[in-house]
């Protein structure tokens, strides 16, 4: 980030200020990060596109309790997440939240063609290696919310595990616990699947 | 449990990084415009439960003010009152003037007698008839 640009927690000052030029900033700034943690919790374009504009009006309207001890991204992710929380609550009850639910694959072919990554040189390759990621993200949807929000938050986002706890309301001790626990499920899965694949 | 879990499963975290799977693109002007609109949705509708809100002072003022308009609007000097009794009181009243001269209205009452005593003559006779 250039120096001279204003920080994220100077931006939410002037947003308390109701400065609208510093909101459609930081609009800017964090649209893609929160359009994608919302859709990797509630998993539906539209309710992850709903989920992180609520969170952004959210902090619209409350960017003056913003105290500034925290970082501005951890306060945010704070809200994100509640958002997210809620409106899965909502709308599809605790079974999307455990179970996932319908996702948009399962929903037409429209979106299953955007969601297909780019191919892989070798075809065979890129079958196994599909098979094994796809595996092992089937296996981050089947954790607790509160694991798969850790992972989440850790692999995607790239937080610390203080960061994650401030996120989750949860201590660090407890967030270690809860990524010890998912990894450990996850690299069991991999490994098991892998040794299936082998022929 | 001293080392923290990023180093002790740094495969798995890689692994999991590398495979992410992507959302759905999302047009971002779309997504801001759609945002701003919302924005001003809620603070619409902020706006309209905050003056809608029944409040007591809010009601007193307004009961108060309805009160004088309708004390102001009452037709205090009205000519026509809606009670007949009244009306017909207020009719009397507007001829006051003509009352005043009660004579000269009885002595009209006795031009019309005097018709009927000049052509008493003319009258047929109960006999006759």
């Amino acid at each position: 980030m250039d120096t001279n640009e204003p920080s994220d927690e100077d931006l939410c000052r002037r947003v308390a200020a109701r400065d609208e030029s510093a909101f459609d900033l930081l609009v800017v700034r964090y649209q893609e990060r929160a359009y994608r943690i919302a859709w990797s919790v509630v998993r539906d374009r539209e309710e992850a596109k709903d989920c992180s504009q609520e969170a952004f009006i959210r902090l619209h309207e409350s960017a003056g309790s913003f105290a500034g001890q925290a970082k501005f991204s951890t306060w945010f992710y704070r809200i994100l997440v509640n958002c997210c929380l809620d409106q899965a609550r909502k709308r599809k009850g605790w079974r999307k939240l455990i179970g996932w639910g319908v996702k948009d694959e399962e929903r037409g072919s429209a979106q299953t063609v955007e969601q297909v990554g780019a191919p892989f040189t070798d075809p065979t390759d890129a079958m196994v290696r599909e098979g094994r990621m796809s595996r092992l993200w089937e296996a981050v949807e089947e954790l607790s919310p509160q694991q798969r929000a850790a992972v989440l938050l850790q692999c995607r986002e790239e937080l610390s595990t203080k960061e994650i706890a401030e996120v989750l309301h949860l201590s660090e001790a407890t967030v270690r616990v809860h990524l010890h626990r998912a990894y450990s499920a996850l690299r069991r899965l991999v490994g098991e699947g892998g040794a299936r694949e082998e022929p | 449990m001293s080392r923290q879990p990023e180093d002790e499963f740094r495969d798995v975290i890689d692994e999991l990084r590398r495979s992410a799977p992507e959302p759905p693109p999302v047009h971002w002007g779309a997504y801001r415009a759609e945002l701003r609109e919302k924005l001003e949705r809620r603070r619409g509708r902020t706006w309209a439960a905050w003056t809608w809100r029944p409040q007591p002072i809010q009601a007193v003022i307004a009961a108060g003010f309805v009160a004088v308009l309708v004390y102001i609007g009452l037709p205090g000097d009205s000519s026509m009152p809606s009670d007949p009794v009244l009306m017909e009181n207020a009719v009397l009243a507007s001829r006051l003037d003509v009352i005043d001269h009660l004579e000269m209205v009885q002595k009209l009452d006795v031009l019309e007698d005097f018709d009927v005593i000049r052509n008493l003559d003319k009258l047929p006779g109960r006999g006759e008839g």
